[in-house]
């Protein structure tokens, strides 16, 4: 499943990101990867807005491009 | 850098930290001045340092790139990891942002993973005890191997601690070598322990750990092995990738982010993901795709709008001047910032030719029209630099300026340009020279480029004003039809602005690919002014140092061209070279729109000087005309409603003003950039004129 797919609120966990090296090494840096919890806080129309890893900590916008890259794996729903 | 030892620094401190971790603000309170000490090594891009005395020493700051990695893509991240492994530095400050959650110590970690002469800091401690995170210092200190000192840059805490930490790093670190924090890289260990011995024997520094080197290279920066001449660790890292059937690379990040959630959870108690949410209005109207976009757009020209109406005093003025109170509109004016300023430098000129003026003609004429005009037109563009920067700095600030930018990116992103693109436009819209100033918001340097080329599309302030008057004359007494043409301008300008973007993506800068958004969104919170006023001073002081010189001697280069002829100095600029020039351009356009002799060369004249100042266009055409108001000038130029609508277009477009395009140049930094911009602006903007002249002939047939 892809991260863009999510509807808010939900938490997953990332699995891979299908990317080239650039634009993976920038999700990389800021906190996307393998094992990483994530939690989506809005995914509207063209970005995805998720909540990295710790709490009240990183927030991300990703444009649908690069959401569609992210593939993750859901572990609860709420 | 040995400059640097010669240059009074007793100790090195290279500054690193990821991006918005509050690296400006500390510089600021650190050691507020930075000053330019030529380039990075192998680069063009400015290193710059700031000094601070601690004790009888001066500690001089390094100020690296904020980045995410040390992992090398970007050319911000080659310096920043460059200088960190190469550098000749003392001691190495990491900041990290705790605000930001775990994931701000990934760079610190891969940092510390090369040295132990090291102090990290971690920023924005005032938000930090706010939001409640508590965080076990010496605990921390313990793991991580360095003093970890907690700071608020904008509270001026923690900096005497900060310095004692640095100075007794700086102190006791030369006397062994440097030992880096040991990560666990599991299934690859056998691998890298190779490593490490062949690059122990062949890389000598007391600095860096060679066991993080190692792991550097690994996480893939292969570019650092063959710098050290063992381009076939290259090999020895595939082969492993291979029979593993692993991404190294990925394998290191992933275990350093494992390293940080095995070890600091424990440390820093931060709240479950699950129960975080975020809330506030603004997050709602801005997320929102359509009330995203209206709020932007309400609340950029809202900004403007402010600027401008302390700086000149537009619109005001304009609608007193409709109202018939030209009177009033003139007071007004002339008690607002551009206002007074002008006066000020119109005063100082009529003082050098009234004691000068009858001794020395020449002399007097270069100095109140040659150099006092020049800083005059520098100094009349500060004010209003300042005001919308400030404006800006404060969007950015508060971390509206992200939500911003996403609520846009969609539409723009079409177009070659992320969501960030707008600022620049709106900002234009007053005025281009801070338009391409704010170029800077860009998130790659192709993006930059692009704004820098297209921002000077959009019709600024002084040629609203141009536009005014034209289509008060060509259509009187019909406001409707005046008033769509004034939005077609803008339309125009707007799609010119955006296809510019596209073009010069593929054409110029060759990025075929659409740009992508990922951009942190910091929590929001009221702009502080210090940092506001901070931001916004060193950019004016940018415009200053670095536009404003070019301009002023642009200008002097104007005064040349306008003072002197084939006989020599003139009084009358219709005996100038700068005449002989326009009647040039005079002839150039009228077999293209069919003018007429008379006004060809007038209008080619005032073509020329609207290049300095867009506000010439119809000041010259009234004193070539002799008329004493505008109406009456532009009617003595006998015009068809087509010719109108044509030089109209032609008027709005045609060239950047003289101090865009030393803007143009200072933030592009080249020449050829520059000249490339300024003939495809000329060549659009014709070419566009045309096709309304062509279309509007065709029209009335
Ligand atoms: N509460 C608080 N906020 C701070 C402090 N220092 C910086 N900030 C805020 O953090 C944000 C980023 O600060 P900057 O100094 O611009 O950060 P930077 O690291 O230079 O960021 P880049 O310009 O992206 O490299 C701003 O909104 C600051 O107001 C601090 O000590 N306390």
């Amino acid at each position: 499943m892809y991260l863009a797919d999510l509807p808010p609120n939900a938490v997953a966990t990332v699995v891979d990101i299908v990317a080239g090296p650039g634009l993976k090494a920038r999700l990389i840096g800021m906190g996307f990867v393998n094992g990483a919890k994530i939690k989506v806080i809005d995914n509207s129309s063209g970005h995805v807005i998720v909540a990295l890893d710790s709490g009240f900590g990183r927030v991300v916008a990703l444009s649908r491009g690069v959401a569609n890259k992210i593939i993750v794996e859901v572990s609860q729903q709420s | 850098m040995s400059e640097l030892r010669k240059g009074q620094c007793d100790s090195v401190i290279a500054v690193v930290g990821q991006p918005n971790v509050g690296k400006s603000t500390l510089f600021n309170v650190l050691t507020g001045r930075r000053e330019r000490v030529g380039n990075f090594p192998g680069t063009t891009v400015a290193m710059s340092i700031g000094r601070r005395r601690y004790g009888d020493k001066t500690m001089c700051f390094v100020d690296l790139p904020g980045i995410y990695d040390l992992k090398a893509v970007s050319l911000d991240e080659k310096i920043a990891r460059d200088y960190i492994v190469f550098g000749d530095w003392d001691a190495i400050l990491i900041l990290v942002d705790l605000t930001g959650g775990l994931e701000g110590l990934y760079l610190a970690l891969q940092v510390l993973q090369l040295t132990d002469r090291a102090v990290v800091a971690l920023t924005k401690w005032d938000e930090v005890t706010k939001r409640r995170i508590r965080v076990d210092l010496d605990g921390l200190s313990r793991i991580l191997g360095v003093p970890v000192v907690p700071i608020s840059a904008l509270r001026g805490e923690g900096i005497e601690d900060l310095l004692k930490a640095l100075e007794s790093v700086v102190e006791t670190s030369s006397r062994k070598a440097a030992k880096g924090i040991h990560i666990d890289y599991g299934s690859l260990e056998n691998t890298l322990n190779s490593i490490v011995k062949e690059v122990t024997n062949s890389f000598k520094s007391d600095r860096i750990d060679p066991r993080g080197l190692v792991a550097l290279i690994a996480r893939g920066n292969i570019d650092i092995a063959e710098k050290i001449g063992l381009s076939h660790i290259a090999r020895v890292l595939e082969d492993t990738a291979k029979s593993m059937n692993i991404d190294v690379g990925e394998h290191i990040a992933e275990s350093i982010y494992r390293f940080i959630r095995g070890t600091f959870t424990s440390l820093i108690a931060i709240e479950p993901l699950e129960r975080f949410e975020k809330k506030g209005f603004a997050y709602k109207v801005f997320g929102n795709p359509y009330t995203g976009f209206v709020a932007t757009v309400a609340t950029l020209f809202s900004a403007i709008f402010i600027a401008f109406a302390v700086n000149t005093g537009f619109p005001f003025t304009t609608i007193l001047e409709a109202l018939g109170r030209s009177d009033l509109a003139e007071a007004l004016e002339s008690y607002t910032i551009s206002g007074l300023i002008s006066q000020a430098f119109d005063y100082l000129k009529n003082w050098v030719q009234s004691s000068l003026g009858s001794a020395h003609p020449v002399l007097a004429s270069l100095l109140a029209n040659g150099i006092i005009e020049g800083v005059g037109v520098v100094s009349s563009f500060i004010p209003l630099i300042m005001i919308t920067m400030m404006i800006m700095s404060a969007i950015e600030d508060s971390g509206l300026g992200p939500l911003m930018a996403i609520s846009m990116h969609s539409l723009f992103a079409k177009f070659g340009l992320s969501g960030r693109a707008i600022y620049p436009l709106f900002i234009s819209l007053g005025c281009n020279v801070p338009g391409v100033m704010a170029s800077r918001a860009a998130l790659d340097d192709a993006e930059r480029f692009e704004i820098i080329a297209a921002a000077s599309f959009i019709p600024c302030q002084a040629r609203l004003i141009v536009m005014l008057a034209l289509v008060g004359f060509l259509f009187p007494g019909n406001p409707a039809l005046q008033a769509l043409v004034v939005i077609g301008v803008y339309f125009g300008g707007a799609v010119l602005y955006l296809l510019t973007a596209k073009i010069f993506r593929r054409g110029v800068l060759r990025v075929s690919t659409p740009p992508e958004l990922i951009l942190e969104l910091p929590s929001l919170h009221k702009p502080s002014l210090k940092v506001v006023w901070w931001d916004s001073w060193s950019l004016t002081k940018h415009f200053i140092v670095r536009a404003g010189t070019v301009l002023v001697l642009l200008v002097a280069v104007v005064w040349a061209l306008t003072s002197f002829g084939p006989e020599g100095f003139v009084e009358d600029p219709s005996q100038s070279w700068a005449s002989n020039i326009g009647r040039l351009i005079g002839y150039a356009i009228k077999p293209l729109y069919g003018l007429s002799e008379d006004s060809s060369w007038k209008i080619g004249f005032a073509l020329l000087t609207g290049f300095i100042a867009k506000e010439n266009l119809l000041a010259t055409i009234a004193v070539m005309t002799g008329a004493e108001e505008y109406q009456s000038a532009l009617q003595a130029l006998g015009l068809t409603v087509a010719q109108g609508i044509a030089i109209l277009v032609l008027f709005m477009y045609y060239v950047p003003c003289l101090a865009t395009v030393s803007m143009i140049y200072a933030e592009s930094k080249s020449i050829r950039f520059t000249l490339l911009v300024v003939a495809y602006i000329v060549a659009v903007a014709l070419l566009a004129s045309l096709l309304v002249y062509g279309t509007a002939i065709l029209l009335q047939h």
